[in-house]
């Protein structure tokens, strides 16, 4: 079995999403959702309701107006919302702990991946992009596929080093040489094995060279690219590949962003993350994020 | 004959670490202390230290004027070049530190491969760092900056000494 093989295969060890995320997506794209039935869905589970009720009333993720039932979440803020939230607190026990290879303490995959995905949706709603309803998801997942890599990179990480210093590699591209696969793919398989949609999977898959990407998942792909460089720049949650990657010169040109949005973008995730995080420190001390993640 | 170099170790470090968050700064005139931040890309941190009087400074900018988002600059003035270190001379000279004495060091301003307009954040807040401290008659006495690493800042009070870790390797500044 080849080392690319070997990563793959180690794809099936990692949790599913837990039922309650995949159901919530299907509800997504159906026109005439059940409100009450959506609600019952998540009130099936005490843990889980009390967290999407905490971060329905957060600033980032909230209404103006206190809410207090599920039902009026869903109302308020909308079923995709409501996917977001859940999805976060879903991925939260996979990426809240130290990630080996990239030297990530136990915050700082969930810092990058929480300011990616506050990132993407704010530069897309800034340029007014078509993709907007996936920034979010798409921000959030596109550096999962380090928790598969992590203990490749870790063994190989003097090559990786030295390959990178040598050729004047990018990070992904030196995990590319010496692994045969690099952290975009990994996380483009697991999403895929998570059943979750192709334009989200492509995007993830793409977002260090998003010019490569299929043109009609190409504006994901881009958004997803300009936002994880702003947030590897403003050092939300790096690691030992520090700002090693390429930037892709068609990206932002393609999006239309200019550095004075990316500044002003910039100021607005600082504030965000900071809320988001300390929200999810307060679930997390409850123990139970609410959410079982069921076993392959 | 060998010289020994009293510096404390890491157990000792982690107890007297007093962080500086992103878009923050912290003052101090305990020798006990060592201010640190983590996480440099395209940020600058700066150190000011005045050995007479024992007092020293860090700060993490994320952006190099405030101009962009004022609201955010009166909630976070920390988080712009010219705002934060405005505030934070401001903070030093009160607490009775002497320009003249200010030795200062800068660490940061990294950026990724390739060269972009949209992302030179870290080449223009190294920029409005050096013009700021230029105006106000402080030259840099040190400095790490540029390139794809990310940086962590330590600033020891016992005597001002600076230095800047990256992958792995800690570095005298």
């Amino acid at each position: 079995m080849s080392e690319r093989e070997a990563i793959l295969a180690r794809i099936q060890t990692v949790p599913s999403l837990p039922s309650v995320v995949i159901k919530l997506r299907q509800y997504l794209n159906e026109p005439d959702v059940n409100f009450d039935a959506l609600a019952r869905m998540i009130e099936y589970d005490p843990g889980l309701t009390a967290n999407v009720l905490q971060l329905s009333n957060s600033a980032y993720f909230g209404w103006s107006r206190s809410i207090r039932t599920v039902k009026e979440s869903i109302v308020r803020l909308g079923t995709n919302r409501i996917f977001q939230m859940v999805l976060c607190m879903s991925v939260a026990p996979l990426v809240r702990k130290p990630i080996k290879g990239y030297d990530m303490d136990s915050d700082g995959l969930w810092r990058h991946s929480i300011s990616t995905a506050i990132c993407a949706e704010l530069v897309a709603a800034e340029l007014e992009l078509t993709c907007r309803g996936e920034a979010f998801t798409a921000g959030l997942l596109h550096d999962m596929g380090k928790i598969v890599l992590g203990t490749f990179v870790d063994i190989d990480d003097e090559p990786i080093k030295e390959i990178m210093r040598a050729d004047h590699l990018a990070f992904n591209e030196a995990e590319q040489m010496v692994l045969g696969i690099d952290h975009a793919e990994v996380a483009a398989a697991l999403l895929a094995a998570w059943n979750l949609p192709d334009d989200v999977s492509e995007a993830v898959r793409w977002h260090h060279q998003p010019s490569n990407a299929p043109e009609n998942r190409r504006e994901l792909a881009d958004l997803v690219h300009v936002a994880d460089v702003l947030c590897l720049e403003f050092g939300f949650g790096g690691g030992a590949d520090g700002l090693g990657y390429r930037l892709d010169k068609g990206a932002s040109e393609r999006l239309g962003l200019g550095i004075g949005i990316a500044e002003k973008v910039g100021a607005q995730v600082m504030i965000a993350v900071n809320e988001l995080d300390s929200m999810f420190q307060t679930v997390r001390e409850g123990e139970s994020n609410g959410v079982q993640h069921p076993t392959r | 004959m060998t010289q020994v170099i009293e510096r404390p170790t890491r157990l000792e470090r982690v107890k007297r670490a007093i962080c500086v968050d992103i878009s923050d700064m912290k003052m101090s005139r305990n020798s006990e202390d060592v201010l640190v931040t983590y996480s440099l890309g395209s940020c600058v941190g700066l150190t000011l230290f005045d050995p007479v009087a024992g007092i020293g400074a860090m700060i993490h900018c994320m952006l190099p004027m405030s101009k962009i988002d004022p609201d955010k600059a009166r909630l976070k003035p920390y988080m712009f070049v010219d705002t934060g270190v405005a505030a934070m001379l401001g903070d030093l000279y009160a607490a009775g530190a002497q320009r003249h004495n200010l030795i200062a060091k800068v660490a940061g301003a990294g950026s990724p491969l390739g060269r972009e307009q949209t992302f030179r954040i870290g080449e223009r807040n190294y920029t409005i760092l050096r013009k700021y401290l230029w105006k106000n008659n402080i030259l840099i006495a040190k400095e790490d900056v540029g390139g794809t690493k990310a940086r962590t800042l330590y600033l020891n009070m016992a005597d001002g000494r600076t230095t800047v870790k990256s992958e792995g390797q800690e570095v005298e500044l």
